[in-house]
Parts: structure tokens; sequence; C-alpha cells
């Protein structure tokens, strides 16, 4: 008798959606849900009446003149930076093309720190106008940090990468074609950077943008730091200050409001049909070769780039603190503690991510509430999802000052960044055919053998990315761990702030460095890795 | 082989919304015979061989394996438990695992050296024992595809179904990997699905042929049935090139030897340059395709034909020749619109 197959009971043919989405669902967007569902319920009242009567048009206005200025700085610093290193030679072209990646290792509160130092008045810039000129502090207006514009630089410097990342794909795409299509018809440089390279990466360059908006929106600690009245300032302050959670969430509604509007529009431009490529001979177009005042100028903006947004502020850090010694209180606690706090975060929210990446492939039901909860956790700042922690915190017996905070810290981490880490463990396992689904599935391995045996050894290459990503962004968290850390438990990220909040910057500058120092090195390798991925494309 | 089983679609259909993608399609997959399904592109091929895999619920219609239902409208038996042995055009090896452990991952039961040692032994088989340590991406395609077929033989599957298998592969490695790969399938006596766009593919290594066509079998049978005895016009030009010919444009020598018919459908074989021939034709243009000779032929009536000549001499344009009709090689078939 032949090896028949081991059963031929007929299995009901109705998929039920996978109970592992559902959960994951649940676990990421129970915080965003509670936080906003207690506020509409329970944030009316006096205290919001006075909020809507006296600060309620300033933070939204501010925030929206901080997104204004900072996509402005963004596009300035991202887009030309890409399209230069992309296409054109000048000197140094290769070190800028992975360098111009570094920023996004310093959190924006440590470059406020850097750079409301540089500025100050007893500052090094100051300094050296006054000794030059001789003029006296009074004698001049100087440009404050401390305002609206001062904060969008800052996050513009912090964040403009990932417009620069987007962008560079984007440019670096470019089918020849079309470029030498354009060129034949008399097409300039310049005209070919504004009608053909621009309104082709248009989708690419805004996805990145959207993506550094959201996070200026949920930004906290540079705009505390610097006095800005944004709106997370103004959650953390109803919370906090006036001791009025439910309020705080009801103010948290516009900041998902502005989160939700920002994916809206990334995802209306890049649903344009008119903009998509058509050309199939892709090869990354031979870089030009400019004149040598060309080169230089190019050279001399991605400098100008660089030295502002890393450069500049990270060599003031190191001064600082090798000017005043490193012995600043305890160090190794707090380092100690984001680490771990770090680890688990990264964990939880790999597991999630996972859930969320394998309920997608099941079915289209799944991939829905997958997308959506992952979507509203990272749409969420950190600030709001904290909130709806300290809700379910106080509706149970758990002490927000004991280790019961930790493990909802946790939680609110994997909310917060599963997206994150979601979208790297997706594009791994979009590039694994469906033959090999379909091939292990005929060699009789169920769901989970193949989940064990296929999907997860061919998606670790995008599995280590995602757990990277997620260990950086966890590290560098600040308003969440803020609000829920136990007391005198403190991180490397609340350490600085707390040190900077009291003017004590020499002491903020370790665990600011610490913090970028270990941001670096993945920074570091993902943009190699990546700077290598274009290369294999370009000569392929 | 009496032990083997046949695997049968029977009157299958398959649609996405309103589509029908494949309509009522029957097929017998006999053991130890290669199936080769032929169609053009979008024609169902593909998606029938999904449901006979498991790969996809049929919305009508039964696969079986001998009298066992594997799938029906009330339900299926999940892919992974059917041991149908599947082969793609991507080859789909897993990029993670080196050559022996892509052939022993269907054999997960068995204990790790005895899984080493039957992966091995298929290996050797396939000629690739060499390269049992090489991943994926060391391997060429031609060793890949054979990688692949040892995988799914390997697990001893109770069918196997091959989906543009060598289309993947370049021309000058085609055919030895074919023949090495199809010498294990037929060998191993189970029942085999060869889907295929490629007419002489099909006819060269399958002991069967069927022709679909928007998710219909036309026509089942042998290689020779079909290429010469056609049911359909569609059938007649899947299998290879037509030339049709109105009986009033032929040379009376020839319409004496065909049954009376308006439309005589032609295959090129059919017209041999022959100097025993009574029909004389001019040569309108000639060319060399390979081991043939193709000729453009005009009579003196201005019928035009296209024939064929084994050489070794090329007729130039402006030559005179003779030509002789094959009946067997001429059809009178209804058209696609009937």
């Amino acid at each position: 008798m032949q090896a028949a197959p081991s059963t031929f009971k007929l299995a009901t043919r109705m998929r039920s959606l996978p109970v592992i989405t559902l959960i994951a669902a649940l676990v990421i967007g129970a915080p965003v849900l509670i936080a906003l569902m207690t506020g509409l319920v329970g944030g009316g009242g006096e205290a919001w009446s006075h909020i809507v009567s006296t600060q309620l048009l300033g933070y939204t206005l501010t925030t929206l003149g901080v997104l204004l200025l900072t996509a402005l700085l963004i596009i300035l610093f991202a887009v030309p930076t890409a399209w230069f290193v992309s296409l054109y030679e000048f000197p140094g072209r290769g070190f800028f093309e992975w360098a111009l990646i570094l920023p996004l290792a310093t959190p924006g509160y440590v470059l406020a720190y850097s750079w409301a130092d540089i500025m100050d008045v007893a500052g090094p810039l100051q300094s050296v106008l006054r000794e030059t000129t001789g003029l006296s502090a009074r004698d001049y207006w100087f440009p404050s940090l401390y305002s609206v514009p001062g904060l969008s630089f800052v996050m513009a410097c912090a964040l403009f990468p990932y417009a620069y990342l987007t962008a560079r794909a984007a440019f670096s795409n470019l089918s020849l074609c079309t470029m030498e299509a354009a060129r034949s018809l008399g097409a300039s440089p310049r005209r070919l950077f504004l009608s053909v390279a621009i309104p082709a990466a248009r989708p690419a360059i805004f996805a990145g943008l959207a993506l550094a908006l959201m996070e200026t929106a949920a930004d906290y600690g540079a705009a505390s730091y610097l006095g800005v009245q944004t709106l997370s300032v103004g959650i953390f302050r109803a919370w906090h200050s006036f001791s009025e959670p439910a309020v705080a969430a009801r103010l948290a509604f516009l900041l998902i409001l502005i989160a939700f509007a920002l994916q809206f529009a990334e995802r209306a431009a890049r649903g344009r049909g008119g903009i998509q490529q058509t050309a199939t001979r892709w090869r990354t177009p031979r870089r030009q070769q400019s004149g040598k005042a060309a080169r230089w100028l190019i050279f001399a903006g991605c400098s100008a780039v660089l030295l502002l947004a890393f450069v500049f502020p990270v060599s003031r850090l190191i001064w600082l603190s090798a000017e005043t010694g490193l012995g600043h209180g305890e160090i190794w606690r707090p380092f100690f503690n984001s680490l771990t706090l770090a680890a688990a975060g990264s964990a939880l929210a790999f597991v999630l991510a996972l859930a969320v990446v394998i309920g997608a492939r099941q079915n289209r039901t799944s991939q829905l509430i997958g997308r959506i909860s992952a979507g509203a956790g990272y749409a969420a700042p950190g600030i709001v999802l904290a909130l709806g922690a300290l809700f379910i915190l106080s509706w149970t017996s758990f002490s927000v000052a004991g280790p019961a905070a930790l493990v909802f810290l946790v939680w609110i981490y994997a909310s917060r960044f599963t997206a994150a880490g979601a979208e790297p463990l997706s594009a791994a396992f979009s590039r694994a055919p469906a033959s090999l689904s379909h091939a292990a599935r005929s060699l009789g391995a169920h769901r989970m053998q193949r989940l064990l045996r296929v999907d997860l050894p061919v998606a670790m290459s995008g599995a280590a990315a995602a757990a990277i990503i997620l260990f950086v962004e966890i590290l560098k968290e600040l308003p969440a761990t803020l609000m829920l850390r136990p007391f005198n438990w403190d991180t490397l990220a609340v350490q600085a702030h707390a040190y900077a909040s009291d003017e004590r910057l020499a002491a903020a500058t370790l665990p600011a460095l610490l913090i970028t120092a270990a941001g670096l090195v993945p920074v570091i390798l993902l943009s190699l890795q990546l700077t290598r991925a274009g290369e294999a494309r370009s000569a392929g | 082989m009496t032990d083997k089983l046949p695997l049968i679609a029977d009157g299958v259909s398959r649609a996405y919304g309103t589509k029908g993608v494949v309509n009522k399609a029957s097929l017998t997959l006999r053991p130890g015979e290669i199936t080769a399904l032929l169609g053009m592109s979008g024609a169902g091929k593909s998606t029938l061989l999904r449901l006979m895999a498991g790969l996809e619920p049929v919305n009508e219609g039964e696969i079986r394996l001998g009298d066992d239902v594997l799938s029906s409208v009330s339900g299926q038996v999940p892919a992974e438990d059917r041991n149908i042995g599947l082969i793609f055009q991507d080859f789909a090896l897993f990029p993670h695992l080196n050559a022996i452990d892509n052939v022993g991952f269907g054999l997960a039961g068995t204990p790790k050296t005895e899984r080493r040692r039957i992966a091995l032994e298929w290996l050797n088989k396939l000629g690739l024992s060499h390269r049992a340590n090489a991943f994926p991406h060391q391997l060429s395609g031609g060793e890949q595809q054979r990688v692949s077929i040892a995988r799914a033989l390997a697990a001893k599957p109770v069918a196997i179904l091959m989906d543009e298998p060598f289309s993947g592969l370049d021309v000058t490695l085609r055919s030895d990997v074919r023949r090495i790969a199809l010498e294990a399938v037929a060998a191993s006596g189970i029942p085999a699905l060869l889907v295929s766009h490629d007419a002489s593919e099909a006819m060269r290594d399958a002991d069967r042929v069927a022709v679909m066509k928007d998710g219909v079998i036309l026509q089942e049978g042998t290689p020779e049935e079909l290429y010469l005895h056609p049911n359909s016009l569609a059938v007649a030009r899947a299998l290879g090139p037509l030339q049709s010919v109105r009986r009033e444009d032929m040379p009376e020598s020839w319409r004496s030897q065909l049954p009376e018919a308006d439309t005589y459908h032609l295959r090129p074989e059919a017209i041999q340059i022959d100097p025993q021939a009574s029909a004389s034709f001019r040569v309108q243009a000639s060319k060399r395709a390979s081991t043939l000779i193709e000729l453009d032929l005009i009579d003196e009536s201005g019928g035009t034909f296209r024939a064929v000549s084994i050489g070794p001499q090329r007729p130039l344009p402006g030559d005179m020749v003779k030509a002789t009709l094959s009946p067997e090689f001429a059809f009178i078939l209804p058209s696609d619109a009937e």
C-alpha cells in the first residue's frame, strides 16, 4: 500500500481569524483606546473648559507651526543632499552617503540640550562673536533656540534622515530610461530635478517626511526643554501639574488627529497614479561629473547639514563632558535600567510584530486588524499611551510606584514601537516567494512548522534589523518612561532630562552621550547595509 | 506499480468573484504516466494544479486520490496532509538550508542519520551528490531545479505536480535537466502533471496531453492523438502551427485526396517538396529553420501554401518546385465559434 495522505478527514474550509492576531491587536491597541475613551468620557469639566478657553488654541497653533517649519527644514536638509549623493560625484560622496544618517542616533532632546548650550549667551558662538567684535551681550540681537523656529531646527536636525533615506532610495531607483529621455529632450539639470526627479520621488519623500513629522508631534523632551508650548507639553502639564489625567487624555485627541492626518496625507500622496514609474529598465543612473566649483559647493552643502545636525552638537556634548569630568552621580544603574527596559520592551514588541506580520499572511481581516492596531500604537505619542497605562493602573490595585509600573512601561514601549518592528519583518517575509510556503505545505509542514522551519529562518535578516530598530527606539524614549517609571528608577533618558531640566547640563552630557553611542552602532550598521544594498543594486 | 492510485479532478470549477478560472474541468492523472497540461497564459492550468494540490478550494466538483476525496464543496484535506509533491518554476528552495537539508525537509519524522542517507541517495540519483552541502545561491539554475525535484520525490509523494518546471532554465541546460528530472519522476511510478505552455516540450515529455482554454479542458489523449486528431481548431493550434486553405484554392490533384469540406487546416508538414509529385508551384520565399526548410509557395491560380522540405538544397525564390500533400496532416475542424 502506498503512503496515503495521513488524514482524509475533510477539514472545514472556513478559516477562523487567528487568535494570535486578535491578542496582539488588543495588547497593542488597548492603551491608546483606553486613553482616548477615558478622555472622551471623563475629560470634561472645569479644567477642560479652562484649557479650551486659555491654552488649547495656543497649543494647537504652536504644534502646527512647529510641524510646518520642521517640514520645510527637513525638505531643505534631506532632498538636496539625497539628490546630490545619489546622482553626482563630489569629494566625500561615499562618506556623506552613510554619514548623513548618523543624526538618527541622537534623540531630539539631546540635540536641544547641546544646541541650547551652543547658542547660549555664555556659549561658544556668542562668546566668539563678542570676542571678535568687542560688543557686549546687550549690543546685538542673537536668535534664541527657546522658540518655535529653534525647536523646529532641532527636530529637523534629529529627524531629517528619515526623509533623506527615502528620498535617496527613490532617486537611486530612478529609471535610467526616464532620465536619459528627459536629457535627450533638452532638460537642464535643474529641470530634470524639478520636473522629473521630484515628482517621481514625491511619494517616497513624503513617506519619510510624514514619519519625521509624527515623531516631531510626539516629541516632549525637546519641546519642554526649550519651553515651547506644544500639545505634548500641554498634555504632560495637564497630567503632571494640574493632576488632570482625563483632561490630558482629551487633549491627546488632537495629537492623535494630527498623526492620523499625516498618515492619511502620506497615503494620499502615495496613491496618485500619475507618478508611478513605468519603465522596466531599472538601473541606477551613472553619477554625473560636475564642474570643480559645483563639486565643492555640493561638498560644502552636505558638510553644513552634517555639521549642524550631528558634528557640532555631539562634539559640544563631548567637550562639556570632558571639561567637567565624568563623575556626575551614578551612571551605571540608569545605564543598566535602560538596557533592561530596552531589551524587555524590544522583546515584547518583536513578538507582537511577529504576530501582526504572521497574522497578515493568514487573511485580509487579520492583516487589516494588525495594521490598524500597530498603526494606532505608532501614531499615538508615548505620552498618550502612558496615560492609558496610568488609567489601567489606577483601576487596579497595582501601585504606580511599584514594579508593576515597569511591566506597564514595557507594554507601552511594545504598543508604541510594534509598527516600527513590523515594517522590516514584513519586508523580509515578503521577499520570500509564496512558492516557498507552498513547497513546505506540499512536504507536509503544518502552519507552526512552516513558521519555525521556513518563515522565521528566511526572515532572519529582517528580524535582526527589526530587533535593532526596536532596541534603539526604546532606549531613546522619554515621555512614557518619565510618566511610568517607579520613583528613583531612572533610565539614561530620564536622567539626562532631569539634569538638563535642572540646568545641570554638564551632568546631562554623559547619559545623553551614552544614548547617542548606543544608537550609533546600529545606525552605522543599518547605514552601511543600505549603502551596500544600493551598490549591489546599481552593479546588478 | 499497481499500488499507486490515480489523482482525479472530477468536474472541478474555481471562480474568483464572478470570474470563472476553471470550469468543470475533469482530468485523470494515471500512475506511472506524465500528463502534460497545455494552454496559453490565463487558460487556468496553474489554478487547476493548485486545486489538485489543495492550495485552493474547489467551488464545484471533486479532487480524488483513487476513491478518497481530497477536495469537495464541503471541505478539503489541507495541502500539507495530501503528500502531493510540487515543483515550481522558481524552484522554491529554502534559502537557509543546503541541498541535503532541502531534500530532507519532507522527511521530518525520520531520524536524522536516516534522513541524510535518504536525501543523499536522492541527490545521487539526480547527479548532485557532490553538491550536497551547497546552499541554493551557490547552485546553478539546473542544479536548483534538480534539488527541488529530489526534495519532492524524497518525501515519497502520492503524486507530483510540476508548474512550468523548466521554463526558468537556460535553453542550453534545459534538455539535460529535463531528461534527468523526468526520468526520476517516471521511475517513481506515481501520477505526474506537467503544466506547460510549450507544445513541443509537452509532447516530447508527456505520456498524455490535455489542452486547456478559458478554464475548460478541450481534449485529452496521447500526444499523437491530439496532434493528428484534434477535436477543435483551438486544440490543433495549441499543438503546433496551422495554415487554413479553402478547398477551391487547392490543386485538383490534392482535392481528390481529401473528404469534402469548405476549409482544411494543414500542419506545415502536410505539404512537402517532392520531385515526383504532380502539382507545381513557384517559390515565393524560403528560409532554413534549423533541421527543416520552410517555404512559401504559390500555384498558377494564385493559391498560397506553406510547405517544408528536408533539404539539403534550399529552393530559392522564383524557383519552380513540385509538392505533395499528406492527408493525415490535414484536418476538417469546427471553428472556435462553433
